[in-house]
């Protein structure tokens, strides 16, 4: 059973591929505390789109720990996405991770995009901007 | 396999376990979670991210304030979020 205490957008993940010690000590106090991070598959996705040689490998290793939970998009998710990815600015990976969050009340979010997500979650989310 | 050990708690600690229908089951949870946390420390650090203890407790601090702003009403909020997309993904692909 999946324990989320973090959730990772697209930039947290890029942020993290290159070397950012702020979002790997974020991931690291997750597990010191005996909790999961979530990793839409939809960002890693992107993130991988944009990512450098080195930092692919790194996405790769993250995908890997064992506190890493990467969330598939399932067919009964389609409908909700389709419309959360028309409030945000057609960003169909900020869209599965509002949805992922939102199965999963108020996780701490890391990204650079608060007043996106803020369009489907309730603006008081618990966000730490990157 | 298995191994069957004793060990010796705290009183609070052993009451909480008392409170397990399946104290094995809880205690190997409980220990590969803690275990899970510490290979991810270990694979951060070899891959060169700098976990200091200095910097865990900011980590924690970011998060601690990231979450100062949760309130009942929130709290309400989010639990009418997810079950409206819960029952929306159940509708989809019933």
């Amino acid at each position: 059973m999946i324990n989320p205490g973090l959730a990772l957008d697209t930039a947290a993940l890029i942020a993290y591929a290159s070397g950012t010690d702020e979002v790997g000590m974020q991931i690291a106090k997750a597990a010191d505390q005996n909790r999961d991070v979530l990793v839409p598959a939809l960002c890693l996705a992107h993130a991988h789109r944009q990512a450098s040689n080195d930092q692919w490998v790194l996405l790769e290793v993250l995908a890997m720990l064992p506190n890493v939970h990467v969330t598939p998009v399932e067919a009964g998710m389609c409908a909700i996405l389709g419309g959360f990815t028309r409030r945000m600015a057609d960003r169909m990976d900020l869209a599965q991770l509002a949805m992922d969050a939102a199965v999963h009340p108020l996780v701490p979010i890391v990204t650079d995009q608060r007043e996106l997500l803020g369009e489907v979650l309730p603006k008081e989310w618990p966000i730490i901007d990157l | 396999m298995t191994k069957k050990i004793t060990i010796s708690l705290p009183d609070d600690l052993a009451e909480r376990l008392e409170r397990e229908p399946n104290v094995s089951a809880f205690v190997a949870q409980s220990l590969r979670r803690q275990m899970a946390g510490e290979t991810t420390r270990e694979i951060l650090q070899r891959l060169g991210f700098k976990i200091t203890d200095e910097g865990l407790a900011r980590a924690g601090e970011r998060l601690e304030r990231a979450q100062a702003g949760i309130t009942p009403e929130l709290l309400e909020k989010a639990a009418r979020l997810r079950e409206d997309i819960l029952a929306a993904r159940l509708r989809a692909n019933p």
